[in-house]
């Protein structure tokens, strides 16, 4: 009895560590593909969705594996998915750093990045049927359930049915837990661990990429320990050993699947220990293959230099250089350093200064210089727009989210080349804070408001391109206020260029001005387009050449054909609101 | 057939049909290429690449003119990009560099139609009421030569302006440009098209309408166009 008893314990514990992983998995998936994908809610609704079908085919399958070697299909099960948990974690990495060829329908690669979640769903549908036929087997019921655990159920037991008593009529029953409550009590607590652990400890603690072998490390162990345990092995201390034919016989287990379990199992455990160094070689890999990508093959080596997370941005410091045949078409000389904030550029050497220049210079033509005036810079972390605004002698009032960003980005000898030191300039007020809800609160007017902030790559960012955002910067513009932001190519990128201007338009901006910042990039003589930028205006504002215009529009001629125009708006494309996404808005870069 | 192997079978045929619905609802909802008239045809005489532009030239968009105009439309200027692609792929017609030429669709003059097929007739026929066609007239035609057949098969540009290496402002009817009278123009790969179109009775900038050639036998002065892709915007 206290071998069968032991047994039981030994197959619940076993439930706890298999459903903690496979519901931690599913997570780890939900937010690698939100990091590929962009779509936090499609991508986690899509991934549970999918999760629980593929578990609901894999149990229904379930009963089709042999019920006269449960243990060694369990085993099976746990090394399986010890294997393919992060093999299918790194596919999908994959599908996101090698060159796909055009010719492969986007479909495809939909269905190839959601396979792993279907595999993992489907192996851990095996596991709850396995398990609970197992403890069936052992002993029925309550009579086999350690001490401990019957008293703890006991109690938990007698607390819920008074709970349900204060509404249902109960009739209180001292028979026998069955093998599938037990399980499926087990199956959810771990589940509930498994989802508090990742948000809690793994993924802020260590981060994505190690907490996927961390489960599979204990996939493994879960293996290893149901093998010596229910196995012929005399050596482990706990119920080994000849078992009675009553009692749980785990089969035949090919020693070349034990060895593979025993090696990924300590592969895993080597990555663990030294998962600093695993996270920190496979996200440069990954990066630097992304954004080679982005250009011709062999044309472009990237060197991530350095990397770190704040708590609402992962920061990426790296160097680009040429390697392609010929000149260099992207910038003077081999090699120059940029910034990467998320899956979006932020700032490159050869053109830091004109995509200010655009930001800041072009959109000064519109307002008078001097203390007067009132300019809002959302986001902007960087200090460097603020740096330009030092030269207008303007009254600022600056708002950005990243506290930790601003305070490294003063003395970071990067930035400081760019922004001289602008956040002692004696008309600037900081607040660290979301530019949604600063102006949600603030009663200030704004003759210009700049948006200096990053793309729209996720959701996180939907509110600052929402029409309640665009309609709140409206309503505290002055009379003859504009709103000047960067923004993708509509050739590129016309799904989110609709959405958008369309977004824009029902905030009430009825006119705009777009131009494109030019710059000889590469010193050859011609000048190539850095940046789109847009300055929406709700009515009609003055021209942006002519007595207001700054030094820098003065000296570019390409800014004399640059006129306002009607906001554009297109038909079936609907308006990005916080509370009704509109997700095309939202770009894959 | 037993229970089980009937089970299984609806399992798993379920289970493939649900994932590839999935797909087909969530993986791509990009609408497809806009329609167009701006070039009826490419030809090649004495060296020269000759464009004919259509005697009518139209666009189809989703823009929904207001009666706000401000002044009239000033075409933007040459585009001259190097920068980076958009990764804007979508169901339809992808054979452009790669194969797969004579199986695309066509347009109405003939070109292959990249991005286009049975899918983007259907989102048409779904969508009558929110696209309209647009009269335009071509405020610029730039020509640019994009690399040689391998590198386009890995580095295709999106729809859109290209960094041109020759432009024309107000262009005539018919373009002739003698493709050998450039170092940068005389090699065989693939060469890009593009022509700037603005309303023409609307103050609207429908920027650019692009066609992909694949020239070879330039060295000879007697190329022949092997490929001709008509590469529009998404509308």
């Amino acid at each position: 009895m206290s071998n069968t008893r032991t047994d039981t314990g030994t197959l619940l514990a076993l439930t706890f560590v298999v459903s903690f992983c496979s519901f931690a998995y599913e997570f780890v998936y939900s937010e690698l593909l939100t990091v590929m994908y962009g779509g936090t809610v499609t991508q986690y609704v899509i991934t549970v969705g999918l999760y629980f079908f593929s578990l609901g085919i894999g149990a229904a399958l379930s009963d089709d594996l042999d019920a006269t070697d449960l243990g060694g299909n369990f085993f099976r099960t746990e090394v399986f998915l010890a294997a393919v948990a992060p093999a299918g974690f790194l596919l999908i990495v994959a599908l996101n750093s090698v060159r796909i060829p055009q010719s492969i329908p986007s479909e495809v690669i939909w269905m190839t990045a959601r396979l792993p979640v279907v595999v993992v769903g489907f192996l851990s549908g095996f596991e709850l049927p396995l398990l609970t036929h197992m403890v069936d087997e052992l002993e029925d019921g309550e009579a086999t359930m350690p001490n401990w655990l019957r008293s703890t159920c006991g109690q938990i037991h007698e607390i819920m049915v008074s709970i349900l008593g204060t509404v249902w009529n109960v009739k209180r029953t001292d028979g026998r837990r069955s093998g599938l409550s037990l399980v499926l009590a087990m199956d959810y607590v771990g589940g509930l661990a498994g989802a508090v652990v990742y948000a809690r400890v793994l993924y802020p603690g260590i981060g994505l990429i190690p907490t996927i072998f961390v489960l599979a490390l204990l996939n493994g162990i879960a293996a290893l320990v149901f093998v010596a345990h229910f196995g012929d092995w005399a050596w482990w201390p706990v119920g080994g050993g000849k078992r009675t034919s009553r009692e749980l016989s785990i089969g035949h287990v090919s020693k070349t699947l034990l060895v593979v379990c025993l090696v990924l199992t300590a592969s895993y455990a080597g990555v663990v220990a030294k998962h600093d160094t695993a996270d920190e070689q496979l996200s440069e890999l990954y990066l630097e293959q992304q954004i080679e990508n982005r250009y011709p093959p062999g044309a472009m080596r990237a060197t991530v230099t350095s990397q770190e997370t704040t708590t609402y941005q992962h920061v990426i410091r790296y160097n680009r250089t040429w390697t392609g045949t010929g000149p260099n078409p992207y910038f003077t000389g081999r090699t120059e350093q940029c910034l990467r904030l998320g899956s979006a550029v932020q700032l490159c050497e050869s053109w830091a200064d004109s995509y200010h220049q655009g930001l800041v210079d072009v959109p000064m033509s519109l307002v008078e210089p001097g203390p007067k005036t009132n300019v809002l810079v959302v986001g902007g972390g960087d200090w460097i727009a603020i740096d330009h605004l030092r030269e207008y002698d303007v009254s600022v009032d600056h708002v950005d989210l990243d506290g930790e960003f601003m305070q490294q980005a003063k003395t970071d000898p990067f930035f400081r080349t760019w922004h001289d030191d602008a956040y002692e300039y004696d008309r600037l007020n900081t607040t660290t804070a979301d530019g949604y809800h600063y102006l949600q609160e603030t009663n200030e007017t704004y003759d210009l408001v700049l948006l200096d902030i990053p793309g729209a790559t996720d959701d996180d960012l939907l509110t600052l391109y929402s029409a309640e955002f665009y309609r709140s910067v409206r309503n505290h513009l002055s009379d003859e206020g504009v709103v000047a932001t960067w923004g993708y190519s509509p050739d590129s990128y016309p799904q989110h260029h609709k959405a958008f201007v369309n977004t824009v338009g029902t905030a009430g901006f009825t006119n705009q001005l777009s131009y494109w910042v030019r710059e000889d990039l590469d010193s050859d003589g011609q000048s190539e387009r850095v940046e789109k930028f847009y300055v929406f205006a709700p009515g009609e504002r003055r021209p942006l050449t002519g007595d207001g215009e700054t030094a820098y529009v003065r000296t570019h001629e390409q800014y004399r054909t640059v006129k306002w125009h009607a906001v554009p708006r297109y038909r079936g494309v609907r308006v990005n609101s916080i509370f009704h996404p509109n997700y095309d808005i939202l770009v894959d870069t | 057939m037993n229970t089980s192997m009937r089970r299984r079978k609806f399992l798993y045929t379920s289970g493939l049909g649900a994932l590839g619905a999935l797909a087909g609802c969530l993986g791509s909802k990009s609408p497809p290429p806009r329609k167009s008239s701006v070039v009826a045809d490419f030809e090649t005489s004495d060296g020269s690449l000759v464009i004919d532009l259509a005697d009518e030239t139209w666009v189809m968009s989703r823009y929904e003119p207001n009666h706000q105009s401000i002044s009239g439309v000033s075409p933007i200027g040459i585009a001259s990009a190097k920068g980076k692609g958009g990764g804007v792929g979508g169901r339809g017609a992808t054979g452009r560099g790669s194969g797969g030429y004579s199986s695309a669709p066509r347009t109405k003059h003939g070109h292959a139609w990249f991005y286009g097929g049975d899918y983007a007739d259907d989102w048409y026929e779904d969508h009558g009421n929110e696209v309209s066609r647009y009269g335009v007239g071509i405020a610029a035609l730039g020509i640019a030569y994009l690399g040689s057949t391998e590198a386009m098969k890995d580095d295709a540009p999106d729809a859109g302006p290209v960094a041109w290496d020759e432009t024309f402002d107000n262009p005539d009817d018919t373009v002739a440009y003698d493709l050998t009278s450039r170092n940068e123009f005389n090699r065989d790969g693939w060469y890009r098209v593009g022509t700037h179109v603005v309303g023409s009775d609307t103050d609207h900038d429908f920027r650019w309408e692009c066609y992909d050639l694949e020239v070879t036998g330039l060295g000879d002065e007697k190329f022949t166009i092997e490929e001709q892709w008509k590469v529009s915007p998404r509308i």
